[in-house]
């Protein structure tokens, strides 16, 4: 009896296991295995953040890239894109590409691999039905896209993840198929849902093919057990890890660690449009009772940098001059007092989310910070559903929020235009300055991202000495690799990890 | 006849009652459904406003909460339990293949724990009283209250960092099955244990025992053919309670060692929103739980006859 259960309980399990091969240590210099922190659960859409998966394992590629470190646009897909009218942008297509499956990378199947994206029931902020009007192909190697009004940045468009071509056979009934229907220098050959992707070398790569024949990524959500696949060399690469991990695998000599700047900023967000916050000078106090390096060394262990405005030192937008507030209690207390409240007078509600679980140290922090200049402050914590339809409806005193000013494009005018612009869609601090909406109106038709960097700069002042928000601290991102790696880059924007210049040799 | 078809109605009305809580449930809670749905799929807390009058279009958010049940109810009755909002995939077949990896875990699991645990309360009910018995009460008591995000861990850090010979993480074969089942077993283990020596004590002091050991019957014998029999009643309603929730998954354990299970779907299923895949994976377990009772019921019936024909007796 018991032998046979034993015996249907093996079968059983053998059925349910996704048939990946472990592989260990740093012997097999063919095969790449990276743990990733995002698990695709969107059956591979592009139009959500599924392709961002398809992009990191080196299959999903789209028409230009940003270079984050030169700021500027480089061509993948395409080679050539200019603006020949004011809502108008023609692409040129890289000569001789084939997807995968062998068919040919015509202006038409990427006209309709970007439709599909645009007539998705959520397309993404990249490219929607508002920025985008019309995607055509002109002849077979140029593609025409019409927006609806003049836009310099239509192009950084089309190097979001989201805008990724596939072949026309991906897209079909039940989903996107992305096996054997990419471009990218590795083709997946199969896949277990919510577990791993397998990919092999693609022979007919048109850039330099990769030297990795094959490439197991797997789906870990767990970032304590990411960093304890790269010690353990059950993965090569681990992305996310967290902070928590960072000791022990710096005192792995098999093991090396990277760190980057997010685009991402956890800041106070006030709301202006009641008392205390309609006030500047309660503003100020704030910020100047907060202890920044504290926060930054405390609660996220060295994990972040005290911010110095919406932008990290280091991107192009960040002021140059830009520094951290210090702490400054007995300015605080002047300022509360100008303000015209007196100690213990204020008692305010602090809003935080608990999908971000160091938003409680941050909270308690915040908390003890403002007490010691006299105001009050009870935290309210719960997931971030319960706490929007207070933020949206304006029905708040200040929020933690972290904020991520590339979620759409290469560019933060989405996001300063959705935060601080009178129209905003998520303008829950409820700014509204014309001046400002006239600033960011302008950057959408300026040609050269230093003359909007330059706006962006203004933005990110006003937002700072105005105290709109009061920023915290740019977050950071770690990423482990064995010694036996070569050629990885930690991509702060999360959009490589197997890349075709990825080699592995033995540590 | 009349006991099965009683269990069945206790059923179908447990079904009807609890898949209307859990369709409520998303509703009564703060926040927009399509907010929700669309956070899911973009990471972003701005939400499009043409996306999310589309998302509300597409699956009738709009529409009154008794009017989206019904539409619910009434698929599932045809055997269609929707599409989920995040993967747009059947929930059946996610249901499926998650709750066969939960199942293939938690059964293991349990016999694993059975196995060490019936010849350890034995052992202790022998020896009653004496420093064996001591240790392995003291032992199982102190490891009931071992948590599992504590233990699995240090297994981790014992078996995968340290000797390296099983995998950190993962389903990928019999050996990635070990250190998950370990960490789940060691409290059931240990609740089955003391079970098993407070039962086995019990059967040792009756008279049905001594009659045995009267007739010449030898004490391993004895214990095998009446013994522990008698003793694994208890055990085995305590297995069929373990059972029933571990098939809910456990998300600690999934999480941490990266198993597709149901834990961990319906806890995904929770944070996005996922009405569909709540729905369909609670009925599932609230249908499955009342299923396994009611084997119980017969295994129980089984094992001691004095249950199945109680007019006998009376």
């Amino acid at each position: 009896m018991a032998l046979t259960v034993s015996a249907a309980l093996t079968l059983a399990a053998c059925g349910t296991f996704d048939g990946g091969t472990a592989s260990s240590s740093d012997g097999d210099e063919q095969t790449l295995t990276v743990s990733l922190q995002f698990t695709p659960r969107a059956n591979y859409a592009l139009e959500t953040d599924d392709a961002l998966v398809l992009t990191q394992v080196g299959c999903l590629e789209t028409l230009l890239t940003y270079d984050d470190e030169a700021g500027a646009l480089r061509p993948a897909l395409a080679t050539e894109w200019r603006q020949t009218a004011p809502t108008v942008w023609e692409f040129t297509l890289r000569d001789g590409v084939t997807f995968q499956d062998g068919t040919d990378l015509t202006a038409d199947a990427v006209a309709r691999s970007l439709r599909h994206v645009l007539d998705a029931d959520t397309p993404p902020r990249a490219f929607t039905p508002e920025s985008v009007s019309a995607v055509e192909a002109v002849d077979d190697a140029t593609l025409s896209i019409t927006t609806p009004e003049p836009s310099a940045l239509l192009p950084y468009r089309l190097a979001s993840g989201n805008t990724g071509i596939l072949a026309r056979a991906a897209y079909g009934d039940q989903g996107i198929d992305p096996i054997g229907h990419c471009t990218g220098p590795f083709t997946p050959v199969s896949q277990v849902a919510g577990q791993s992707i397998s990919l092999e070398r693609n022979e007919d790569y048109w850039g330099e093919p990769a030297e990795i024949a094959h490439v197991e990524a797997r789906f870990i959500a767990e970032g304590a057990t990411r960093a304890t696949q790269v010690q353990t060399g059950e993965s090569q690469i681990a992305l996310g890890v967290p902070v928590t991990s960072l000791a022990d695998l710096r005192d792995d000599d098999d093991v090396e660690v990277t760190e980057e700047f997010t685009p991402r900023t956890t800041g106070l967000y006030f709301n202006l449009a009641r008392a205390p916050f309609d006030d500047l000078a309660a503003r100020r106090a704030v910020q100047a009772a907060l202890d920044l390096d504290a926060m930054a060394s405390g609660v996220y262990a060295g994990g972040a940098q005290p911010a110095v405005g919406p932008f990290a030192p280091g991107e192009l937008w960040a002021p140059e001059d830009a520094v951290a507030p210090t702490r400054d209690p007995a300015a605080a207390e002047r300022l509360l007092a100008e303000a015209g409240y007196e100690p213990g007078e204020l008692s305010l509600t602090l809003l935080a989310y608990t999908e971000r679980p160091e938003f409680a140290d941050l909270a308690a922090v915040v908390q003890a910070d403002l007490e010691a200049i006299g105001i009050d402050v009870e935290v309210r914590s719960s997931n971030y559903s319960a706490i929007e339809p207070s933020l949206l409806e304006g029905d708040f005193d200040f929020a933690l929020l972290s904020r991520n000013h590339l979620t759409d494009i290469a560019d933060p005018l989405g996001y300063l235009t959705s935060d601080y612009s009178c129209a905003g869609s998520y303008n829950i601090s409820q700014h509204c300055d014309q001046d400002i909406d006239e600033l960011l109106s302008s950057a959408n038709t300026m040609d050269a991202p230093e003359d909007r960097a330059t706006v962006y700069g203004d933005v990110a002042r006003h937002l700072q000495d105005e105290a709109i928000t009061a920023f915290i601290v740019h977050e950071q991102t770690y990423a482990a690799h064995r010694t036996s790696v070569s050629g990885f880059v930690d991509d702060p924007l999360a959009r490589y990890a197997v890349t075709a210049d990825v080699t592995l040799g033995r540590s | 006849m009349t006991f099965l078809v009683k269990r069945l109605m206790v059923l179908a009305v447990t079904l009807f009652v609890v898949s209307f809580v859990v369709f409520l449930i998303p509703y009564l809670t703060p926040g927009d459904p399509a907010r929700k749905i669309l956070r899911a799929r973009v990471g972003d807390l701005d939400a499009d406003p043409e996306a999310l009058a589309g998302l509300r279009e597409t699956y009738g958010l709009d529409r009154p909460l008794l009017v989206q049940y019904g539409d619910w109810l009434g698929g599932a009755l045809r055997g269609d339990l929707g599409l989920s909002y995040t993967s747009r995939t059947p929930v059946v077949d996610m249901l499926g293949g998650a709750l066969t990896v939960t199942a293939v875990l938690a059964i293991s699991t349990l016999l694993l724990a059975l196995l060490v645990a019936v010849p350890l309360g034995s052992l202790a009910a022998v020896r009653r009283g004496t420093p064996v018995d001591t240790a392995i009460t003291t032992v199982t008591q102190a490891f009931v209250a071992v948590p599992e995000y504590w233990l699995a861990p240090v297994l981790v850090l014992v078996f995968s960092l340290q000797l390296g010979v099983l995998p950190s993480a993962g389903w990928e074969g019999p050996a990635s099955m070990v250190l998950p089942c370990l960490t789940l077993a060691l409290r059931p283990m240990s609740y089955f244990t003391q079970v098993t020596r407070a039962s086995m004590i019990d059967v040792l002091g009756s008279p049905h025992i001594t009659a045995a050991r009267a007739r010449g019957l030898g004490f391993g014998a004895t214990m095998l053919r009446h013994g522990v029999r008698n003793a694994l009643l208890p055990v085995l309603t305590l297995f069929s309670l373990w059972l029933a929730g571990l098939l809910g998954g456990s998300v600690v354990v999934e999480v941490i060692f990266s198993i597709p299970g149901m834990g961990r779907l319906l806890y995904e299923s929770v944070v996005n929103n996922d009405v569909p895949a709540i729905q369909a994976g609670i009925v599932s377990l609230v249908g499955l739980a009342v299923l396994i009772t009611t084997l119980t019921d017969v295994v129980h019936a089984w094992v001691n006859p004095t249950v199945r024909a109680p007019h006998v007796s009376g």
